[in-house]
């Protein structure tokens, strides 16, 4: 069964009757299909690369006529300026220690709820899933005076906990978990229990793993939402030493002087690390997929 | 079948693999720790060979046109040791002058830190912690503060246009300092050192900066194409733009439609401001319509300016406007020192082209200048030493000292009277076809309008901006009708609506 | 599985019944812990707030519902939310629908291999890594009217160059654009682990039973794909009317409040004009309004798996 799974991953199955694998409308379909997703990467990428060799020019060369993608020659003042003046790998290495701890704590605490969610009956269920969602309708900006409050209070102010604790309840991702956790047939799960499965040892062992796909999806949320922020560490971290590099980056755009070709150097250089571990980590994801995540 | 066990609890597999979670697990902490460790390094550590500038303190990195590599004093301490302290005042008890303080001191621009850090070098025994954020950020932040009670620093940098908020409700967070000033209060251009941050007679704020504003042009131009100056009317000026525009390439002005400056300069030069002294909107009146229509009318109907090139982030000057002068789009301008200076970083190769001259007649009372923009330094009550905090003010803002740390760093002209007999001061530019700035500014200063604060400064200017500078400079309405659907919403706005 | 011979037997009376009733309990806690330690005071504060006129420091009166009064009298709030629907409804009719394709065409036939998909993948996902001013910047310098890429290519092909950001009729379909760039990779995501839950025998059981490619889509994979499918509508809907970093970033609201939304209103009237009070209440209208679209965004699920 695995073996026709994974082949079917990979090689149109023949249709009985209909659709040969190498008909004409399979070809088209192929190359129409493909057609339109370069596109979208070509102008998924277009900015990119335009930030690219931003990254390689001058200040005043960014703007002028005539317009030209490619930089005149390498110019490297904007990295100088990035590793010289500021503190960038210190601001990188802050936000990968603090958007990893939140997406680890978050994915879990996710999980178990969603799990709670999809997968029992309890009273004040539906209250509490509204509660949830509602959570999620109002702006940052009208909790982030109280909060802010708090965290002074709580003395975080300056702190990393300020950046993830309050924020290791993703309710977007307790919704994301439930939907996905809904599938999962309850007989699964029964047949476990009576197996004399403890709680705890099914959502390990049965639930864990037939997440995987919501997982990857949920730490490439949290982790981006998390690298991303801006407004909550900018209201609460005074010491430049504990930027992120969202935080630390716009700082070189003032009223004065505007470093576009640094800020552009520090975010190209900030998601090649992310983009390698990405990469790695989606081969052991695929593999884990597509050799068993079949369910019977 | 899929997920299910063969045992050791330890591992959970996924079909063949016994790996993914574990694994990923294992080398996301790993990589957390990895950071921590790097995170949690020597304060200060710096990467790299770059000792350049002194990188604990503000975050920003862009330099300062003064020689960069000063060395760090005791006053850009190293960030506070306290693991997750609060960022506010020390524990100390409440210092006197002479007695050692640590102060937070916020900025939004690390440029505006240079004087103070030299004004305050020979006093060792104030440790500041300097903290640069955004613009508009640094004023969110100490929003948060002042409103929850908690977290403001000892000195903050006040924009001129942001200041006015503070004002709202029942206290002014900040610390009255007319007494602390005294008799000083003389020794500075009011208009632009203290009436920004005035509400009521208290003086909330000192600024160093005297930015009145001047007309500058291209004086090759102008003498290529056989043109008089320096310019006595606007009227000169205008004819002066036509044959500009005539020569084909160029305009004269570049005019702004999404920032209220250049009505705001004109206005002042028309004789009026923005509010009244009870802080009521009158930018609606004979001066105002009059410059307003001007800057539509140099656009539509005599043809010699063009709109700026700005977005949302850079409303004023930036890159593309930067640009558009290097390609001689433009040729003339006016506005402040901190506007007219930066075209020596901004545009180098037109060094020595350049003249100004104070703001030509016609436009109302006609006055020689106006002021725009400024920064002020204010000590919220939150500050557990008020008085440190005031040393540290006094030093920048009431020295020649000061004065001269950041007319050499960012060629700001002080409102600082004392300043302008330094001879630094009294040199010639050579940018601006030897201009003597600081004689020029000292002569026009006294004719300033006085500035009106008002809590409804940032309605005012937002409602102006949408309501009336771009419709207006787009063409879409006149300026009398859009100056007056102004006023009716600001009144609204401002009377609590 | 020996569990199923047990099933028809008698099932012997375990504990585990009682732990099953506070096993959700337990799952809950965690999340809910934080959550009510951190955000109750926040969203309650708020709450309170809104009912004052706070306007500055200090000065905090009564007002009851005043606040909220004023909202629905306020011409700059009303044209707001009608910016911020339209964008919602480019979200929810645009970008939605386009990241479903695209996760279906990755998932299927059209891509030759993993190396190819995980490349796709990945272009969906860069977007999402970085941060909105590093975009806005980048899109400022795209659309920029004289000197931006876009401007730039279409003239190659004799077209006038447009001010993309400085027109009150393009400047929300701009932005628009730039969160369907922003945006459509992570939507992919959802829907393609969506679809990592349907198994391919489905499919295929359906294909030998004779069904076409597109019935297979439509009967098949689309109600199995209900779940996600409700995710990604919910969430859009209650993020869209959010929208605060790429308008304000990239127009700032303008023209002349032709992009402004009422996260951006709610932020000038906060922290700008300070009026805390207002824009709490503003910031509460948006949340009633996100439920109680989100509410009928569920029960019309609801009806659609039942029929």
């Amino acid at each position: 069964m695995s073996r026709s799974a994974a082949a079917a991953e990979t090689v149109p199955v023949p249709r009985a009757g209909r659709l040969t694998a190498t008909s004409p409308t399979i070809l088209l379909g192929r190359v129409l299909g493909n057609a339109f997703l370069v596109l979208g990467v070509f102008l998924t990428a277009m900015p990119f690369v335009y930030m690219i060799t931003a990254s390689f020019k001058p200040g005043g060369e960014l703007y002028s006529i005539p317009f030209s993608i490619w930089p005149k020659s390498l110019y490297l003042g904007n990295y100088e300026l990035l590793f010289g003046q500021t503190s960038f790998v210190r601001w990188f290495a802050n936000s990968v220690f603090v958007s990893l701890t939140r997406t680890v704590l978050a994915i879990f605490l996710a999980l178990m709820a969603g799990y709670a969610f999809a997968k029992f009956d309890f009273r004040f269920k539906n209250v509490l899933f509204l509660l949830v969602l509602g959570t999620l309708t109002l702006p940052i900006y009208v909790l982030i005076v109280p909060l802010y409050d708090m965290m002074i209070q709580l003395d975080w102010i300056d702190s990393y906990w300020s950046l993830i604790i309050p924020f290791g309840a993703q309710a977007i991702g307790v919704f994301l978990a439930r939907q996905h956790l809904l599938s999962i047939p309850n007989e699964l799960l029964e047949a476990a229990r009576i197996d004399g499965a403890g709680e705890w040892s099914i959502f390990q062992r049965i639930i864990l793993p037939l997440a995987t796909p919501v997982v990857a999806v949920m730490a490439i949320l949290f982790f981006t939402a998390s690298w991303r922020d801006y407004i909550w560490p900018l209201i609460v971290l005074t010491d430049d030493a504990k930027f992120t590099v969202s935080l630390g980056l716009p700082s070189l755009i003032g009223p004065y002087r505007q470093e576009y070709g640094a800020v552009m150097a520090g975010s190209f250089l900030s998601t090649v690390p992310i983009v390698a571990v990405f990469l790695v980590m989606q081969r052991r994801f695929i593999e884990g997929i597509m050799a068993g995540a079949v369910k019977g | 079948m899929s997920a299910h066990e063969t045992g050791e609890g330890s591992k959970t597999l996924i079909g063949g693999q016994a790996v993914s979670r574990r694994t990923l697990l294992k080398t996301g902490v790993w990589l957390a720790g990895m950071s921590l460790l790097a995170a949690c390094g020597q304060p200060g550590a710096q990467p790299s060979g770059g000792g350049a500038a002194p990188t604990t303190a503000p975050a920003a990195a862009a330099p300062t046109t003064a020689p960069a590599a000063k060395p760090t004093t005791a006053a850009a301490a190293a960030p506070t040791t306290a693991p997750a302290g609060a960022a506010a005042a020390p524990t100390q008890a409440p210092a006197t002058t002479g007695a050692a303080a640590t102060l937070e001191f916020w900025a939004f621009a690390n440029e505006r830190l240079g004087f103070v850090k030299d004004a305050v070098q020979a006093h060792p025994e104030l440790t500041i912690n300097y903290r640069v954020f955004p613009y508009q950020e640094m004023h969110d932040k100490l929003l948060a503060a002042v409103t929850s009670g908690r977290g403001a620093p000892d000195i903050v940098d006040v924009e001129i246009s942001r200041f006015g908020g503070f004002l709202k409700g029942d206290t002014v967070p900040f610390v009255p300092l007319n007494d602390k000033i005294g008799t000083d209060l003389d020794s500075l251009y009011q208009s632009a050192a203290t009436d920004p941050w005035s509400w009521k007679g208290k003086i909330y704020g000192v600024g160093n900066e005297l930015n009145c504003c001047l007309l500058a042009y291209r004086k090759d131009v102008m003498s290529d194409l056989g043109v008089p100056t320096p310019f006595n009317a606007w009227t000169d000026v205008i004819a002066a733009g036509k044959k500009v525009v005539a020569a084909g390439k160029s305009k004269l002005f570049a005019l702004h439609d999404l920032h209220f400056g250049d009505y705001y300069i004109l206005t002042q030069s028309a004789g009026s401001q923005l509010f009244d002294e009870n802080g009521a909107f009158v930018g609606d009146n004979d001066a105002g319509v009059s410059a307003m229509q001007w800057l539509q009318d140099q656009v539509y109907k005599e043809q010699i300016a063009g709109i700026a090139p700005a977005d949302a982030q850079n409303m004023w000057n930036g890159p593309a406007y930067w640009a558009a002068f290097k390609a001689e789009q433009f040729v003339g301008t006016f506005g402040p020192p901190w506007h007219i200076g930066v075209w020596m970083a901004n545009v180098p190769d037109q060094a020595g082209k350049w003249a100004v001259q104070p703001l030509p007649k016609g436009i109302g009372a006609g006055k020689p200048t106006a002021s725009f923009g400024g920064t002020g330094q204010c000590i919220p009550t939150q500050s557990k030493n008020p008085d440190a905090a005031w040393q540290v003010i006094k030093l920048a803002n009431f020295s020649k000292e000061g004065a001269l740390s950041d007319f050499k760093s960012r060629t700001v002209y002080p409102a600082f009277k004392p300043a302008y007999d330094l001879p630094e001061l009294k040199a010639p530019n050579a940018y601006f076809s030897g201009a003597n700035f600081g004689e020029i500014y000292s002569t026009v200063a006294p004719t300033l309008t006085p500035f009106r604060q008002s809590p409804g400064w940032p309605d005012a200017s937002d409602a102006v901006n949408r309501l009336v500078i771009t419709p207006v400079m787009q063409n879409q309405k006149d300026a009398k009708s859009a100056l007056n659907e102004a006023k009716t919403e600001i009144q609204k706005t401002m009377s609590g609506g | 599985m020996q569990a199923e011979s047990t099933l028809a037997g008698v099932r012997p009376a375990r504990p585990r019944h009682l732990a099953r009733t506070f096993t959700p309990y337990l799952f809950i806690l965690p999340f809910f812990t934080i959550q009510a330690v951190f955000l109750l005071y926040p969203v309650v504060s708020a709450l309170f707030l809104s009912f004052y006129q706070a306007t500055g420091v200090g000065a905090r009166k009564f007002i009851g519902l005043g606040n909220y009064v004023s909202l629905v009298q306020d011409p700059r709030y009303l044209h707001a939310l009608l910016n911020t629907t339209e964008y919602a409804l480019g979200s929810i009719l645009i970008l939605s629908p386009l990241a479903l394709l695209i996760a279906l065409a990755v998932r299927s036939f059209i891509v030759p291999s993993d190396n190819a998909r995980s490349l796709y993948r990945l272009a969906y996902f860069m977007p999402q890594l970085t941060s909105f001013v590093v975009i806005a910047l980048m899109f400022a310098l795209v659309f920029d009217k004289d000197y931006g890429l876009l401007n730039n290519s279409l003239a190659g092909f004799g077209l006038p160059k447009i001010g993309w950001l400085r027109e009150t009729s393009l400047a929300m379909p701009s932005v628009i654009m730039v969160s369907i760039w922003t945006f459509v990779g992570i939507n992919s995501l959802y829907f393609l682990a969506g679809l990592q839950n349907i198994p391919h025998e489905i499919n295929e059981a359906a294909a030998i039973d004779g069904a076409g490619r597109l019935q297979g889509f439509w009967y098949v994979t689309l109600p199995m794909l209900r779940p996600t499918l409700l995710f990604v509508i919910i969430q859009a809907t209650i993020f869209s009317y959010q929208v605060f970093d790429l308008p304000y970033l990239l127009t700032g609201g303008g023209p002349s409040d032709a992009s402004l939304t009422v996260v951006i209103y709610l932020y000038q009237a906060g922290f700008q004009q300070f009026k805390l009070g207002y824009a709490a209440a503003i910031g509460y209208s948006l949340g009633i309004i996100s439920i109680v679209l989100s509410l009928i965004q569920l029960r019309v699920f609801r009806r659609w798996s039942e029929v």
